[in-house]
């Protein structure tokens, strides 16, 4: 049991040297994610040569405080820029930025992190007491399963907007649409590429979620400047956090239910991190008590979206210490790490090298605990960044989205998948239609198809298999109810309403 | 820029109607029944359909103007800026690999700042040092190759 | 505060390592070595390739960096190495698909842009079933395919068309059935491959035994034979599949350093000789070891007639699943 390994993974942990490793990448890793346009993923990759020469503990610690560290601060730039840094914070960027208008930068990016902390320290537990047996769990998904709670991510993403369904719909199609340029996975066939060698690999992920987000604001920046309203100013940066204790007092509910939807979600491979904080925003405003200020500056809608984003990257890391199965890019590169340092993932590690792996954990606990003192006083400083008018920042908020999409790959093509991409999210919000639904299509465009593709060559043309498994169906139904449920309610409505007239011509 | 309903709709159809033609046009994949145009043509449907009812939506509500420009459009200088900041960016991106980061990311800062006033030598230091500067971080301590053009050899 | 300060000095000083370090005076190495990988970082690949570029700087005393030039199924990567200059600064590590690349219709590039330096590690693909399955041996497994209806069996493990796939086609091929007899279901690489065999989705996968080690260590899965001429040092007590069922046929994924073609003869001498000391690094072979990597060194001449015949071979087998352009 790991319990039994604490004493001698703490001597592993607790040292100078480790001290000095985790320190150094927290603060490479805010830098970093608080840097318009550059990921996490850029900077946990960037960290890989460094760890050749580390030994097994610190190595593992760097990259884990680095991508930790990166993915919250990437809220920094969200908030104050509009431009986000992982898939999963599109899913409450605009609460972020609604938030920072009103003048409440401090408490929205307060409450970011220490509800990323709360729910990354939620899922290390997780992961430290239950992760052999939880790994187990997430096996029993095929592509049956996974098709379904895509499909069940992917309506959250439609329902959790404030716009009309079709158009939110539509805005998700063409995100799906957008994954599926470039060579086909499965078939090797090149697909909507136009013939562009560059385009064969699909459209950047990055550049599209700068391009999507941040230059709809600068275009309308540098026109429509005078029907934006002012942003409100920032306070003495030593009161911008008041009332932060308040909020998560009240919302202890919130951040338990969503940090174990994170979690929950996070443990499968592939999936997880992603989408578990766009389901978890969608449950947590089923059960708030002011669903209607959700996305429009909602501190529940972040605090509950944050929770679960940083658990459910702590559930990632379960299939991968367990049986090797990379859940996004991050862990797929912890995994690459592990390797090297010869703690090969599998059940056996953790019996061969159990205070090593207990000392990861730790390291997992104390990353996220870190984030908190470091992450208030990099918001404290950043957010000075509002002292100086929008129409300034303006342009150099393009320089950073020109080198961030050009960096992710090396390739200047990034920059032009941003720059299309932008002035079709432009078009797209002018006219009510929502791009956080695209940006989700983008990300989970190839997992439905792939899924979809492998259930029908199992299945040879009949639909039964979609549903004969029982997690598959319990998703599945859960996807009907999904669907139904509003619809039901907003013909019920309609039909009241039609009656409440009638009543009323009929007393006239 | 707002666009009437309708008009959306009937590009959408347009849209789908052009991605199904394609779709329908991959190869199948051998020895296998569904193939690398199955999925887009299900979206291709879906875009039809979601058209076809973004019209009928659009016409209830009225037939007012096609599209509404905002007044902003019509100020030259926001309409050249934020040419710039799309098309000018497009142009930079295509020579990219030649001219490198640093001279055109100057000149397209410089030019976007004097648009919207605030010209001087000043602003054009301020762009200068941004410009350098990130291109100091992102080569040296990133180790991410931003091209520096004529300028390769002098930094 | 002075901790701060003291971090971030020593978190430069680590990052301007990997960027500067002395040039030494002489034809070759003239500079920094790049080593461009066409997979992406924390893979198989790039581990190899960082292990191999971090001993090649002790080995030629200039810094060696390792690019990832991913994207496009390795055609990007692959065409990059052949682009380079050809004056031994910049090689890359080619992998088994710049066999099966120009044969799917991908690019025009075959292995003749490279001038080969060698070849060090090659991996069989592997036979895998579900542990509780009713299979005890690749023979019982067989005899069922036989009786079986065309795609009643399902099986994945990579791409349609990737080393797997033809890996099972081979083997179908190789056993007298059509390759249509087990549907083959797309996956994107072996991890989610051999999860969908562990989860019950699909009866049979194929991959590598290093791929599939977690999964055989948790009693999940278990592997029927090894598509090589002699056992796996590293696994004596699976079978090859000659051996298990008499039918010969073999298949598996390889990596080796290329530099491009047309680079001086006396650079891709110093080249092979620097590259192969390093393979020979007890550093070195630990890791792989570890790793579960096999190890080899096939150098020069003999590593460009592996490559033809390795060609050879995928476009046999890609034709045989028709996938061939």
């Amino acid at each position: 049991m790991i319990i039994d390994h604490l004493g001698n993974a703490l001597e592993l942990v607790l040292t100078w040297k480790m001290a000095l490793v985790m320190l150094s990448c927290a603060l490479f890793g805010l830098f970093v994610g608080a840097v318009p346009g550059l990921s996490a993923t850029m900077a946990t990759a960037m960290l890989v040569p460094l760890t050749f020469f580390m030994d097994p503990v610190p190595a593992i610690s760097a990259i884990v405080t680095t991508a930790a560290m990166a993915i919250f601060a990437s809220d920094i730039p969200a908030a104050l820029v509009r431009i986000p840094g992982t898939a999963a914070s599109a899913a409450y960027v605009g609460d972020l930025t609604a938030l920072t208008a009103k003048g409440r930068v401090g408490r929205a990016l307060g409450i970011s992190v220490t509800a990323s902390a709360i729910g990354g320290v939620f899922g290390s537990l997780v992961l430290m007491f239950a992760a052999p047996q939880l790994a187990l769990v997430s096996l029993n998904f095929t592509s049956f399963e996974y098709f379904w709670l895509a499909l069940l991510g992917l309506s959250a993403a439609v329902m959790l907007g404030n716009a009309s369904v079709l158009k939110s719909l539509m805005a998700l199609a063409i995100g799906l649409m957008i994954a599926s340029v470039g060579m086909d996975t499965t078939s090797g066939t090149p697909r909507f590429t136009f013939g562009s060698a560059s385009l064969l690999d699909g459209v950047a992920f990055v550049p599209a979620l700068i391009g999507m987000f941040a230059v709809p604001e600068l275009i309308r920046t540098f026109v429509h400047r005078d029907e934006t309203p002012p942003v409100a100013p920032i306070g003495n940066p030593f009161r911008m956090f008041e009332g932060l204790g308040r909020v998560l007092m009240t919302s202890k509910l919130n951040l338990l239910r969503s940090s174990t939807i994170g979690t929950a979600i996070g443990i499968l491979p592939g999936a997880g991190s992603d989408i578990g904080s766009w389901i978890s925003y969608a449950v947590s405003k089923r059960f708030s008590r002011k669903p209607e200020t959700y996305g429009k500056g909602s501190e529940e809608a972040v605090l509950g979206a944050c929770a679960a984003n940083n658990s459910a990257l702590s559930g990632a890391y379960v299939p991968a210490m367990v049986f090797g199965i990379p859940g996004d890019s991050i862990t797929a590169i912890v995994i690459g790490v592990l390797y090297v340092k010869g703690l090969n993932p599998g059940p056996m590690v953790f019996l061969t090298n159990a205070d090593t792996v207990a000392a990861i954990f730790l390291v997992f606990l104390l990353a996220n605990l870190l984030i908190v003192p470091l992450g208030l006083l990099a918001i404290a400083l950043a957010s000075q960044v509002l002292r100086v008018p929008k129409i300034a920042l303006a342009p150099l908020i393009l320089g950073f989205c020109i080198v961030g999409s050009y960096s992710i790959d090396a390739a200047a093509s990034g920059i032009v998948i941003m720059i299309v991409l932008g002035v079709l999210a432009y078009l797209m919000e002018e006219n009510g239609f929502p791009v956080a639904p695209t940006i989700l299509g983008i990300v989970m465009g190839l997992l439905v198809e792939r899924n979809l593709v492998s259930n029908m060559i199992k299945a040879d043309g009949t639909f039964m298999p979609f549903v004969e498994r029982p997690i598959a169906a319990g998703l599945a139904l859960t996807c009907l109810v999904v669907w139904t449920v509003p619809a039901v309610g907003w013909l019920l409505q309609r039909r009241r309403r039609a009656a409440a007239r009638t009543a009323a011509k009929q007393e006239s | 820029m707002r666009i009437h309903d309708s008009l959306i709709g009937a590009l959408l159809v347009l849209f789908g109607g052009w991605v199904l033609f394609v779709a329908l046009g991959f190869p199948d994949m051998p020895g296998q029944s569904i193939g690398p145009g199955t999925f887009p043509s299900v979206l291709g449907v879906a875009f039809l359909l979601g058209g076809l009812c973004l019209i009928v939506a659009g016409r209830s509500r009225g037939t007012r103007r096609l599209a509404d420009l905002n007044p902003g459009w019509r100020r030259a200088p926001r309409l050249l800026a934020a040419g710039l900041a799309t098309i000018g960016v497009l142009v930079l991106a295509l020579s990219f690999e030649t001219v490198g980061f640093p001279l055109s990311a100057t000149v397209l800062l410089y030019a976007l700042f004097f648009l919207e006033g605030y010209r001087g030598p000043q602003w054009l230091a301020l762009c200068i040092a941004f410009v350098f500067g990130m291109h100091l971080l992102m080569t040296r301590f990133l180790l991410v190759p931003l091209p520096a053009g004529p300028l390769e050899s002098f930094l | 505060m002075e901790l701060t300060k003291r971090t971030l000095l020593a978190a430069t000083a680590a990052f301007a390592m990997a960027g500067a370090g002395p040039a030494v005076a002489q034809d070759w190495p003239s500079g920094p070595v790049t080593i461009i990988v066409p997979w992406s970082s924390g893979g198989g690949t790039d581990a190899t390739a960082r292990m191999i570029g971090t001993l090649l700087e002790d080995e030629i005393g200039v810094p060696v960096a390792v690019v990832n030039r991913t994207g496009g199924s390795g055609v990007i990567g692959h065409t990059a190495i052949a682009d380079a200059e050809p004056d031994g600064q910049t090689i890359g590590v080619a992998t088994l698909e710049i066999g099966s690349m120009h044969t799917l219709g991908l690019t025009d590039l075959t292995h003749e842009a490279y001038a080969p330096i060698g070849l060090y590690n090659s991996d069989p693909a592997a036979l895998f079933v579900r542990t509780d399955s009713d299979y005890d041996d690749a023979n019982a497994l067989l005899a069922a395919l036989e009786d079986a209806e065309d795609r009643a069996f399902k099986a994945s493990g990579s791409a349609q068309g990737g080393v797997n796939h033809l890996a099972m086609a081979g083997m179908l091929l190789a056993a007298g059935m059509p390759p249509d007899r087990v549907a083959w279901v797309p996956s994107e690489g072996a991890a989610p491959g051999l999860q969908d065999l562990a989860a019950g989705g699909v009866e049979i996968a194929t991959a590598s035994l290093p791929e599939a080690a977690a999964l055989i260590d948790a009693g999940l899965i278990r592997p029927l034979a090894v598509f090589a001429s002699e056992r796996l040092d590293s696994a004596p007590d699976v079978p090859t599949f000659v051996e298990a069922t008499g039918h010969d046929f073999a298949l598996g994924s390889w990596r080796g350093i290329v530099a491009p073609a047309g680079i001086p003869e006396d650079v891709q001498a110093q080249l092979i000789e620097a590259v192969g000391a390093v393979v020979q690094k007890p550093e070195y072979l630990s890791f792989m070891n570890d790793r579960g990597y096999a190890t080899q060194w096939t150098p020069g001449d003999a590593f460009e007639s592996f490559m033809e015949k390795s060609d050879a071979a995928l476009a046999e087998s890609l034709a045989a699943v028709g996938l061939a352009k």
